[in-house]
C-alpha cells in the first residue's frame, strides 16, 4: 500500500445546504429528536459544515479523471450537519472509479487509522481515505469541538513513485501503557531507519517523547500534519494518535517522502 | 472464507397496527390503505423501553455461541442505516462493549450505504478476519436501529421502520453459513443535490437490484435456480413480487413473512429472515440462499450476497 498523493483543506463559514430553510428545518427537527432521549435539547441557530461538500472539494483536489478509484473510505468523529445523508454514497458518484464507498466513525481518533487498515486489507488497484471534522454541534457541547472545519484527503494504491505505508492499532489501552506500547509501535515501523515521528496532543499528553501537532482539531490534526510532509525532506514519517476515551493507539507510517 | 458462526435476533414483543401511526408520521386515510393493501404492512415493531444500546444487547444476549469466546472477538462492527443517531461524544456501541466484556475489541460503525451496511459490515468483518493472523478470530456484526425520528421511521411511498436488532458472530473458516460472493452497486446520483429523482429511482429500482442479485449468484459459481431460498430486505411485499417477476425467479422462494409483522427493521431484515429460514427448516445443509438488500435515502446501494447453508 502505496500514499500516492494528499490534499488538505481548512473550510469557512456553513455548508451550504444550511441555507436552505426546508432543510434547516428537517434538520433542526431530526437533533431535536435524537438529542432528547439523551436528555439535551438542541440549540436554536443551526450552523456547521456538511462532509459531503468538504468531501467533494477535498476528493475533486486529490484524484484525477485517469485515476479510477476502487475504494473510497471516509472517516469522522464529530458528526455531520447533515446527518442522514449517505455521503459516501453521494461521493462515490463523484469520484472517478464509482469506487465501494462507506464511512467508518463511533471510534474517535481511530476512525482513520481503521479506514487506512481496510484499505490495506482489501488491497486494491487505488483506494480513498477521506477524513474530515466540523466545528458545530446543534446541542451543547459536552466535549472538546474541532477548532475549524478541517478535511485531508488521501490516494492510496499502486501508483509509481508512490510511498510504502504500514499501521499499528492496539485497542483497551490504559494512558499507563501508552509509553511502552508506543514505543515498540514506533521502533516497528522506523525498522531502524531515521523516523520523523509526530503525534497527536492527546498521545503527546501521555508520552512527550515526540512534537506534537498543534492541538485543536483531534482527528484531522496528524492526517495534516502527514499531507504536509508528503512535499517535505523526510524519508520516514510516523504519526501518531491516541483516544483516551475509547482507548484506542494508533499509528501510521509513510516511508520515502521528499 | 468468511462465515456466520451463529446468529441471534431481538424482535420486540411491541407492535403498533399502520392506523395508529398515520397521525405521528402525518399519513393521509389513502397512503396508510396503501400500505397495507398494496405493499403488504400491518404492524410495525418497536421497543420503547429500550435504547440503541439495550436493543443492540438484547439480541447479543441470546447469542449463545459469543458466551466463553468473548475473548476471540478481534473486532465489533456495527451496521448501520442511520448516520447520525447520538449526541457526540455519546458512544453506545463502545458502551456495550465494555458491558459486554469486549473491550479489548476493535469496534467501529460502518455506515452511509443506508440500509445496506450491514451486509457491507459482514464482508468488512470478513476482510479483517482474513488479514488477522490471530487463530480463531472472531468478529461480532451487529445491526439495528431506533426509530427516532420520521427519516427513521418512514420511507415515503415506500415502507415503514421498525426497531429489532441482530448479532452475528462471523469467523473466518466457519463451517456453517459460508459467504461466496458479494456485490454491491452505489448509485450516488440519487442523491438530494442532484434533485428530485423518486420517479427515476422507482423505475431503475428494480432492474438495480436484480444486476446486484445475479452479479453475486454468477461470482458465486452458481445459477439462480441454484438458489433455494432470497432473504430479503423488508422492504414491502409487492416490490419483490414484481422483482420476481423480472427475475423469473418464484416467489414462494422469497422469505417475505416477515414483512406484515415486522416492518423494515433497518440493517436487520436479512438476519431476522436468516432466522426465520433457519427455524422454519427451510434451508437444508448445502442449500445456497441469497441475501439482497438496497440502502435507499439520500443516494442508493444495492447489494447482495450469497451463503452456503
Amino acid at each position: 500500500m502505496r500514499l500516492i498523493r494528499a490534499r488538505r483543506r481548512s473550510f469557512a463559514g456553513d455548508a451550504e445546504v444550511l441555507a436552505d430553510d426546508d432543510h434547516r428545518a428537517e434538520v433542526t427537527a431530526y437533533f431535536a429528536d435524537m438529542a432528547r432521549p439523551f436528555g439535551t435539547e438542541a440549540v436554536p441557530g443551526l450552523s456547521g459544515h456538511s462532509y459531503g461538500e468538504m468531501a467533494r472539494a477535498l476528493v475533486g483536489a486529490v484524484v484525477s479523471a485517469a485515476e479510477p478509484v476502487d475504494l473510497l473510505v471516509l472517516a469522522f468523529s464529530v458528526h455531520d450537519v447533515w446527518p442522514g445523508r449517505a455521503t459516501a454514497t453521494y461521493l462515490s458518484h463523484l469520484c472517478p472509479g464509482t469506487p465501494l464507498s462507506f464511512a467508518v466513525c463511533d471510534q474517535g481518533t481511530a476512525s482513520p487509522f481503521t479506514g487506512l487498515r481496510l484499505i490495506r486489507d482489501y488491497n486494491v488497484r487505488r483506494a480513498l481515505l477521506v477524513v474530515v471534522e466540523q466545528a458545530c454541534l446543534p446541542y451543547p457541547a459536552v466535549a472538546p469541538l474541532p477548532a475549524e472545519h478541517r478535511g485531508v484527503a488521501m490516494l492510496y494504491g499502486d501508483g509509481t513513485g508512490a510511498r510504502a505505508t504500514d499501521l499499528r492499532q492496539h485497542t483497551d489501552v490504559d494512558a499507563g501503557a501508552v509509553p511502552d506500547l508506543a514505543a515498540r509501535a514506533v521502533a516497528e515501523l522506523s525498522a531502524g531507519r531515521d523516523a520523523r515521528v509526530v503525534l497527536s496532543d492527546a498521545l503527546a499528553a501521555v508520552w512527550p517523547e515526540h512534537p506534537a501537532v498543534p492541538a485543536g482539531q483531534p482527528i484531522t490534526g496528524v492526517w495534516w500534519h502527514l499531507a504536509e510532509a508528503f512535499d517535505g525532506p523526510a524519508d520516514l514519517v510516523v504519526v501518531g494518535d491516541y483516544d483516551p476515551d475509547l482507548r484506542y493507539l494508533s499509528f501510521a507510517a509513510v516511508a520515502g517522502l521528499g | 472464507m468468511t462465515a456466520l458462526d451463529a446468529v441471534s435476533v431481538y424482535t420486540p414483543a411491541f407492535r403498533v397496527p399502520l392506523e395508529d401511526l398515520a397521525e405521528p408520521l402525518g399519513l393521509t386515510d389513502i397512503q396508510v390503505r396503501l400500505f397495507r393493501r398494496f405493499h403488504g404492512l400491518d404492524r410495525i415493531r418497536f421497543d420503547p423501553d429500550r435504547s440503541l444500546g439495550e436493543l443492540l444487547r438484547a439480541a447479543v444476549d441470546g447469542l449463545t455461541a459469543l458466551r466463553g469466546r468473548e475473548d476471540r472477538v478481534r473486532y465489533v462492527v456495527h451496521g448501520r442505516a442511520m448516520p447520525v443517531v447520538a449526541p457526540y461524544p455519546h458512544n453506545p456501541l463502545h458502551d456495550l462493549c465494555r458491558e459486554l466484556g469486549l473491550g479489548h475489541a476493535l469496534a467501529f460503525t460502518v455506515t452511509q450505504q443506508s440500509c445496506a451496511s450491514g451486509l457491507l459490515a459482514v464482508e468488512l468483518a470478513g476482510r479483517l478476519l482474513a488479514a488477522d493472523p490471530t487463530e480463531g478470530a472472531l468478529a461480532l456484526v451487529l445491526t439495528g436501529e431506533k426509530a427516532f425520528t420520521r427519516d427513521a421511521q418512514l420511507l415515503p411511498g415506500t415502507s415503514l421502520f421498525g426497531e429489532g436488532s441482530a448479532a452475528c458472530l462471523v469467523s473466518a473458516d466457519g463451517p456453517r453459513d459460508r459467504l461466496l460472493s458479494y456485490a454491491c452497486a452505489q448509485r450516488g446520483e440519487f442523491d438530494a443535490e442532484f434533485g428530485e429523482q423518486s420517479e427515476r429511482f422507482q423505475r431503475e429500482y428494480r432492474s438495480s437490484l436484480a444486476e446486484v442479485m445475479r452479479r453475486a449468484v454468477a461470482e458465486a459459481g452458481l445459477a439462480l435456480d441454484d438458489i433455494r431460498l432470497v432473504l430479503p430486505h423488508n422492504v414491502n411485499v409487492v416490490t419483490w413480487q414484481r422483482l420476481c417477476l423480472l427475475m423469473d425467479f418464484p416467489v414462494q422462494r422469497v422469505l417475505l413473512s416477515n414483512v406484515p409483522d415486522h416492518g423494515h427493521l433497518f440493517c436487520a431484515d436479512a438476519f431476522a429472515n436468516h432466522r426465520t429460514a433457519t427455524e422454519g427448516g427451510l434451508l437444508r445443509e448445502g442449500d445456497h440462499y441469497l441475501v439482497a438488500t438496497v440502502g435507499a435515502g439520500a443516494g442508493a446501494t444495492f447489494s447482495a450476497m450469497v451463503f452456503q447453508h
